[in-house]
């Protein structure tokens, strides 16, 4: 131990071989594959999102008057706001992608299953957290899409029973979308979630190591693999890739600002952004009440999808009952994304 | 001889000691008072993010003249307690609000069908304000009207404080 390490070590008594231990964690070898390197993807993008999006909060005003404004001055004025904007925004849309993709996997390769049910729960927490930042974030911009987006996302709260109206009054800060809703909003874009946000994808990670990884079903091999390098290697070469094409994309296709919003006035054909085009179309099929049942319902199960599949096991084993349901799970949204994306 | 042999036997230590009552009911407690005691503190969290919602009431506002209102036609409004559909219906004035009784939307006025499409959820009201197609459950509300002279005046709700 060289005199530098003793001195530290006299200072913070933490063994360095403790701290290199998750570093050297083996790893089953499909984990090779690249469809496995997925998980840490959405972490990488959380840590651009944070540090563009505290850049943003040096320009952005949350007050309804200055919003759109100070919004146009950092797309248009601020030297290289376009840029910052972009890349949060893109890095927004990319999180959903790269968490629903690193879902879909971990649900087509039954990972989830005991004793994994946790981490399930705190996977599908974090996809509901990754959402309500994208709609809280786009409620910022204060353009028509904004302002009409919170109008219905907050007044589908109000058809809940008992607490539907006094928390859709908590969320907005009043009966209407007022300037206490901007700045709620903004409260929980900037303060609130990623404060969820970190604490989950600690707990995340947490269990990963403390379960290990899940063994690929039907896989005999027995070999590893360290995590660092091999595998950090891997995840470092999807994270540049993933950053080149976010550059690209923001420097073709700059950030744009739409019409300022005007409360007594909707815009024909107003739809959300696309990761919320299967619950807008679902409720443009049903009524309020039915449609916000639903939307529950399917919420409940994607929570509780562990215990579905080791029900459906125990009713017809062996039957695979797990991938039919969910699979027509995943289709029906897909179907409901494209038909509201096409035909409008 | 037994004296002997239980001084002989290594004292268990990794086993815990039971809990006498006294230990139950220190910690039950202390229990009750940290439970009753944060949700006290998360009550009042909660009363100050609880916005204060003034009592609704009716006031009589202006909606312009009558002769700005189309024969067997609609003129949209923007007042500041919310956008009105004025209608001329044979000889009578009729309002409604503009409001989507689904999620909240501004419905829009066809001229050609006669219709209010709503352009969020695509709900569809006939000329009387009745749902005649998609997701609204209820019909646009109806806002009293009143005729002064050659005025129109609507009531509409609004929670804003009362001018001195």
């Amino acid at each position: 131990m060289s005199r530098l390490t003793a001195w530290l070590h006299d200072r913070v008594p933490i063994d360095p071989e403790e701290l290199r231990k998750p570093l050297k964690e083996p790893l089953p070898i499909h984990l090779k594959q690249w469809v496995f390197c997925l998980g840490g993807t959405p972490a990488m993008l959380f840590g651009i999102l944070a540090i563009t999006g505290i850049l943003l909060t040096f320009y952005y005003v949350p007050y309804p008057s200055q919003a759109f404004a100070s919004v146009t001055n950092i797309t248009y004025k601020v030297r290289m706001g376009w840029f910052i904007r972009g890349i949060h925004q893109g890095a927004s849309q990319l999180m959903i992608v790269t968490v629903l993709l690193h879902m879909i996997r971990v649900f087509f390769t039954r990972a989830y299953r005991k004793p994994r049910e946790f981490n399930w729960f705190f996977g599908v927490g974090l996809f509901m957290l990754t959402l309500t930042f994208a709609f809280t974030g786009y409620s910022l911009v204060y353009d028509q899409l904004s302002y009409w987006a919170t109008t219905i996302g907050t007044n589908m709260i109000a058809d809940l029973p008992v607490l539907g109206k006094p928390l859709l009054y908590a969320l907005r800060g009043g009966p209407t979308v007022n300037p206490n809703t901007l700045t709620r909003f903004y409260d929980f874009h900037i303060g609130v979630l990623p404060m969820m946000m970190s604490l989950l994808i600690g707990v995340h990670i947490l269990m990963v190591r403390l379960h290990g990884v899940a063994r690929l079903e039907g896989d005999p091999r027995e070999e590893t693999y360290p995590f660092f390098p091999d595998h950090m290697l891997k995840e470092v070469i999807i994270g540049l890739l993933i950053l080149i094409g976010l550059i690209n994309y923001v420097i073709f296709f700059p950030p744009i600002v739409g019409a300022l919003a005007t409360p007594g006035d909707t815009p024909g054909h107003i739809r959300p952004e696309w990761y919320f085009f299967p619950t807008y179309r679902w409720l443009k099929l049903t009524t309020l009440s039915i449609g916000m049942a639903g939307s529950i319902c399917y919420v409940t199960g994607l929570f509780f999808w562990p215990f579905v599949d080791a029900a459906l096991e125990k009713i017809a084993p062996r039957r695979n009952l797990w991938l039919f349901v969910g699979t027509a799970c995943y289709l029906v949204t897909i179907v409901f994304l494209l038909w509201e994306a096409i035909v409008g | 001889m037994n004296g002997a042999s239980n001084a002989e036997q290594p004292a268990n230590t990794s086993a815990p000691a039971p809990r006498s009552r006294r230990e139950f009911l220190a910690d039950a407690f202390m229990a009750v008072g940290v439970m009753l005691g944060m949700g006290g503190l998360a009550f009042r969290f909660a009363q100050y993010l609880y916005p204060v919602i003034l009592p609704e009431r009716l006031v009589e506002v202006s909606a312009g003249k009558i002769a700005d209102i189309p024969a067997g036609g609609v003129r949209v409004i923007n007042l500041p307690e919310g956008p009105v559909l004025l209608e001329s219906a044979g000889t009578e004035i009729r309002a409604f609000s503009a409001i989507c009784t689904h999620l909240g939307c501004v419905v829009q006025y066809r001229a050609d069908s006669k219709e209010f499409v709503c352009p969020c959820h695509g709900g569809k009201y006939d000329f009387n304000g009745k749902v005649t197609f998609g997701p609204p459950q209820r019909p646009l509300d109806v806002i009293e009207v009143k005729v002064k002279a050659d005025e129109v005046f609507v009531m509409m709700k609004t929670q804003k404080e009362e001018k001195a």
